[in-house]
């Protein structure tokens, strides 16, 4: 019986195997034109934001930005669609526990007491080419934070390396468009515009995954 | 403060020197930063303009020089203001000290008491500065340990002087003018002279480098002085100060003699209460004569009002001296008003 279920499970792993090194094969050598699935594991978001105090600023960061989309390459540099990116407010960073506590409680608290993930959805981004291997693209579409989506575009610097993209930008985010007050401690309030940073590398999705379960499925257990 | 993005010390102290007393925000920040964190902002009047801030520390130290036999001494400091208005102190500080007491030691020194500040402090708006009064004097990195080992110990380390800071996002300009304040050891040792401190932020807040220069005039010798310095915080848990001298000195008897200070720590803060650190200094004179020192230390705040902290020293002297190396523990009680 263990044997009978290991053959099944074994027999599935080989041709998981098979079927991801053949889609991120062919997705390597998609034509232009065809896209591809990319994903984002492990990008940076930093942000930086000044106080009432002139030579203070407020800087932190995670590096648990997570995203997915397509990338379709064109001729003026690749386009983007379908981008879905998440920062979990947990990983965000200021360097000092109580202050990322006061930061988790007055910016990304809702009113009944949930944290919700800070998250950007867009449709697609208009891309320009700059160099040989490199791209300017103009992301826009909703950020969400505290559950509240509101309109928010990037400017992302492309370049592509091999099979891979790395992408890195700065954006604007008021926290007044949320209807968030500036956290204030101790006589110190910080600026209402908060400047975000994003650092990341776009590769190709491991889209095998979904096809390896759809594949494996008729033929046995799981 | 600088691996968190603090360039300047005026964003939690009164004083632009820093080091010093410190204002609601530094309060804050200070009690944020131990094992057991407190939110001042939820004491009443936590935002008040406070008309009386002092701070006060009791410190026991016990020392050990192997072979010999451990020495224990207790100091104490105060440090306290007077807020004339918003933006204006009177600021005083004494320390008392007891002598160092060893077991095998049957006489000991006097018990010291010393005011070492008394100044006025004016800040008319944010980014300017003016004091006037005895004070340390300023330096690139704050570390007052390494100014005052580059200072004769005839001279003040806290001389009577006239200072402006000026200071924004980008620049820390520091000018002033120092007399004597009667501390020197002997008359020919009164020292009048003046220096200028110039550093810039250059990258993201986290690192801040600087010149400095001074020149003073007194009987026994005339001294020019000129260094820089590096504060850099790499990541939000690991830094480096750096601060190198170079001082010229001309005796009464026509000596020339040139002395190279240089002071480099390592720190590494993998939790806010918890700072290791890995001091290193190096004097030369062109003489030959060389001292290097290496300090590890670490210091642990268990809360507000009390810390440990340890270091060891490792001194050398020259062949002739060799080398000694001392242990450190003290315990610090202190409490901020």
């Amino acid at each position: 019986m263990a044997m009978h279920h290991c053959q099944q499970k074994c027999a599935a792993i080989v041709f998981a195997a098979l079927v991801t090194t053949t889609i991120t094969g062919i997705a390597a050598q998609a034509p232009s034109g065809a896209s591809t699935p990319v994903e984002v594991r492990g990008g940076t978001a930093s942000f930086d934001v000044g106080t009432n105090v002139p030579a203070l600023s407020v800087h932190g960061k995670s590096t648990a930005l997570e995203a997915r989309g397509t990338i379709r390459p064109g001729a003026d540099g690749p386009q983007l669609e379908q981008i879905e990116a998440t920062v979990p407010v947990k990983t965000l960073g200021t360097g000092m526990n109580l202050r990322d506590e006061h930061m988790r409680k007055y910016v990304f608290t809702t009113a009944d007491g949930q944290t919700p993930d800070v998250k950007f959805s867009g449709k697609q981004a208009a891309c320009s080419k700059t160099g040989s291997n490199q791209s300017t693209c103009d992301v826009t579409g909703d950020l969400s934070i505290r559950g509240t989506a509101r309109p928010f575009s990037i400017s992302l610097k492309v370049t592509e390396d091999h099979d891979s993209y790395r992408a890195s930008g700065d954006g604007v985010v008021k926290l007044s468009a949320y209807g968030i007050p500036q956290p204030s401690q101790l006589g110190v309030h910080t600026d209402d515009e908060i400047k975000l940073r994003l650092d990341f590398t776009a590769r190709p999705a491991p889209v095998a995954t979904t096809g390896v379960k759809s594949s494996v499925k008729p033929g046995g257990k799981q | 403060m600088i691996r968190l993005g603090y360039p300047t010390c005026s964003s939690c102290h009164l004083s632009p020197q820093g080091g010093g007393l410190l204002n609601n925000y530094g309060r804050g920040i200070d009690a944020a930063q131990t094992l057991r964190p407190e939110d001042l902002s939820s004491e009443p009047g936590a935002n008040d303009l406070r008309r009386l801030p002092y701070d006060m520390k009791f410190s026991l130290g016990v020392d050990r020089d192997p072979p010999s036999a451990a020495g224990y001494s207790f100091s104490s400091s105060a440090r306290a203001a007077f807020a004339v208005s918003h933006g204006q102190y009177i600021v005083y500080g004494l320390s008392v000290g007891s002598p160092t007491l060893a077991r095998t030691q049957t006489k000991t020194g006097a018990a010291s008491l010393r005011m070492s500040k008394l100044y006025w402090l004016y800040q008319p708006k944010e980014g300017v500065s003016i004091t006037v009064g005895r004070d340390d004097l300023p330096s690139g990195t704050g570390l007052l340990g390494f100014s005052r080992a580059t200072t004769s110990p005839n001279v003040s380390s806290t001389p009577t002087q006239a200072k402006v800071f000026l200071w924004n996002k980008r620049w820390q300009v520091a000018a002033y003018g120092f007399g004597p304040d009667g501390n020197e050891t002997a008359k020919k040792y009164e020292a009048r002279g003046g220096g200028a401190m110039l550093g810039v932020n250059v990258w993201k807040d986290r690192a801040v480098v600087g010149v400095t220069s001074r020149v003073s005039y007194a009987d026994a010798y005339d001294r020019r002085n000129a260094g820089a310095y590096l504060r850099l915080g790499m990541t939000e848990h690991l830094g480096v100060l750096l601060e190198h001298d170079v001082t010229a000195r001309t005796t009464d008897k026509g000596e020339h003699l040139t002395h190279v200070a240089g002071y480099s720590q390592l720190f590494w803060v993998p939790v806010d209460w918890l700072q290791t650190g890995l001091a290193v200094e190096d004097v030369t004179t062109l003489r030959g004569a060389h001292t290097y020192r290496l300090t590890p230390s670490a210091q642990v705040r268990l809360n507000r009002n009390v810390g440990i902290a340890f270091n060891t020293r490792d001194v050398y002297t020259g062949v002739a001296a060799g080398r000694s190396r001392t242990y450190s523990v003290q315990l610090s009680l202190k409490t901020v008003q």
